[in-house]
């Protein structure tokens, strides 16, 4: 269980002058092995609240508790996925899936097992020796999430991951993700800029509202687990998704 | 896996490089798989190979290797015609001009010739690389790692930028006086202007390219709870390494040209000597060929570097800081 009591969390800005406050009161409980969204528009706070999470960024103010154990730094129990995949260039996609295990100094016959396994999950056999920049897009973020998966973390922490990819890519990404996720339940916490994907994957969505950062609404998504392929037909998921609309519309504004 | 060659005429088996392909001979190439097994890959066009190699390449009864044939012979006949087309300038600039200043080709090239199997010019070039190599490995000794320290400590680098930028502009010969000053006129005084023309190129350099690692992928390894230890051993020295080498090339020639400027102008032994000799007897065909043979030198050294480049950072690509 994931909680963040009060959390705030303010930067310098550029020019050193004035402060921009990022998140503020940001209270959030995630239970074990929920999937949940956080969607809301640009700069209200959604990566940084995920780097709290992931112990790369302190809280100035609250706390952020794992398992009733506050976060000091990076764990073995979380792993995160990145945006621009965050690949190294200059390693195979063998190597790059063993990356967190080789940071653990996990044997090197052992990591390479367990990569391949992995890659082979993620349906990239047969790309063992390829290096990122021969990968597209979807390629390369397939091996991201290999690499987070290798380290069997018990939270998945996912920062936009699907978001630079085109959207058939997407789509097909948002079902293996979810296949993945069937066969080994971890704790999901995905940023999101986009409505569909946050109520197609989540059980739950929490819209975030800019400067300061703060949980404006959460919805539970109750749709049912797998996801039905006909989704879309489904009233609940417009009805999510409309809802959704209105409430950033009016944030916007 | 014996049906491995039929079935690599069928379907487009990729394989990957460059790790996977070895260059066993002149144009054949070995594939490795993860399975114990062998093909034999022709008609590469690149080495190191680059992108996908399919193996429907193959021909399907491997015979009589051909090589691209066209395009090499293309590069190397265009390579001597320029070549050749240079010289003919050359002598026919010198024959028109008909001046002290400039010998012609072929003059040049018997001056060369006599100069080679002299003692004189191996002796010269023992003397002078003596000072250049170890000057310029000092100076990569100390402008790697200080150029790891700067580019990444922020706080250092706030401070010793301003500096930096100023020795990255100061004409090296300008320094010489006060080293020669400073350490008289023997093989120390040579190394250490050899030295303070490297170190700059080479520690900026150095500096760029850790500058250069994409900062998420810092974030990434930190996230998988690297160690500082860690971060520097898989992260930047990795990451540094296309720029160490490129630092290394570019301090190489400045290392030369320190070593020859300081030859000519305050400590005569060496190549410089010999430079200084044919001008003293106005023997400009033998002044030329002594400038060849640094020049020929320099470039080795170079091609021994780039060489390098290629064979440790093989995943950069063409736009990358040369």
């Amino acid at each position: 269980m994931i909680e963040l009591r009060d959390c705030g969390k303010t930067f310098p800005s550029q020019n050193g002058r004035a402060r921009v406050v990022a998140l503020k009161g940001m209270d959030l409980t995630v239970r074990a092995q929920e999937f949940v969204c956080l969607l809301g528009p640009s700069g209200c706070g959604k990566t940084t609240l995920l780097k709290t999470i992931a112990g790369l960024l302190s809280v100035d103010e609250g706390e952020v508790c794992i398992d009733g154990r506050p976060v000091t730094g990076p764990g073995p129990d979380r792993a995160m996925v990145f945006q621009d995949f965050a690949l190294l260039p200059w390693a195979n996609v063998v190597t790059n899936v063993a990356f967190g295990l080789e940071l653990r100094s996990v044997p090197r016959a052992i990591r390479e097992q367990r990569a391949r396994e992995l890659i082979d999950a993620v349906g990239l056999a047969g790309f063992e020796l390829h290096y990122p920049r021969q990968l597209s897009g979807g390629m390369q973020q397939r091996v991201g999430l290999a690499r987070a998966l290798a380290v069997d973390p018990k939270i998945l922490l996912m920062d936009e991951p699907f978001g630079s990819v085109d959207a058939q890519t997407r789509r097909l990404l948002q079902e293996d993700l979810m296949g993945l996720l069937e066969r080994t339940r971890k704790t999901v916490i995905f940023v999101t800029h986009s409505m569909d994907e946050a109520v197609r994957l989540g059980d739950r969505v929490v819209l975030m509202t800019p400067r300061p950062g703060r949980v404006h609404d959460t919805f539970d998504v109750e749709l049912p687990r797998p996801r039905p392929p006909d989704l879309d037909k489904h009233p609940r998921f417009a009805e999510l998704k409309e809802q959704l609309w209105q409430q950033l519309r009016a944030m916007q504004r | 896996m014996p049906h491995m060659h039929e079935q690599a005429s069928q379907a487009p088996l990729q394989c990957h490089c460059p790790t996977a392909v070895r260059r066993t001979g002149r144009g054949a190439y070995t594939v490795a798989f993860q399975q114990p097994c062998r093909l034999r890959l022709e008609a590469l066009t690149c080495w190191p190979p680059r992108g996908i190699i399919s193996l429907n390449m193959l021909p399907r009864n491997p015979g009589p290797i051909m090589p691209k044939l066209s395009e090499t012979a293309l590069k190397m006949g265009l390579r001597s015609f320029s070549l050749f087309v240079f010289a003919l300038g050359w002598e026919l600039l010198a024959l028109r001009l008909d001046s002290l200043l400039l010998p012609t080709f072929t003059e040049t090239i018997a001056a060369l010739a006599q100069l080679i199997a002299t003692r004189q010019l191996w002796e010269a070039l023992w003397i002078s690389n003596q000072a250049m190599v170890l000057g310029f490995l000092l100076a990569s000794l100390v402008g790697i790692p200080l150029g790891l320290l700067i580019g990444r400590g922020r706080a250092i680098e706030r401070y010793v930028d301003p500096y930096l930028s100023v020795l990255l502009a100061t004409p090296k010969s300008a320094l010489m006086p006060i080293v020669i000053m400073a350490t008289g006129l023997g093989l120390v005084s040579r190394v250490l202007v050899a030295f303070t023309h490297a170190i700059v190129v080479i520690t900026v350099t150095v500096r760029a390219g850790l500058r250069t690692i994409d900062p998420t992928l810092i974030e990434m390894a930190q996230s998988f709870g690297a160690t500082e230890r860690q971060l520097w051993r898989k992260v930047f020295l990795r990451g540094a390494l296309p720029a160490v080498l490129t630092g290394l090339r570019l301090g190489v020639a400045r290392a030369i040209s320190g070593m020859i400027s300081v030859e000519l102008l305050l400590v005569a032994v060496g190549i410089g000597r010999l430079i200084l000799n044919f001008q003293g007897t106005f023997d400009a065909a033998g002044l030329y060929a002594t400038v060849s043979v640094v020049l020929a030198e320099a470039l080795l050294l170079l091609q021994v570097v780039s060489w390098l480049d290629r064979r440790m950072a093989p995943w950069r690509r063409e736009r990358d800081i040369r």
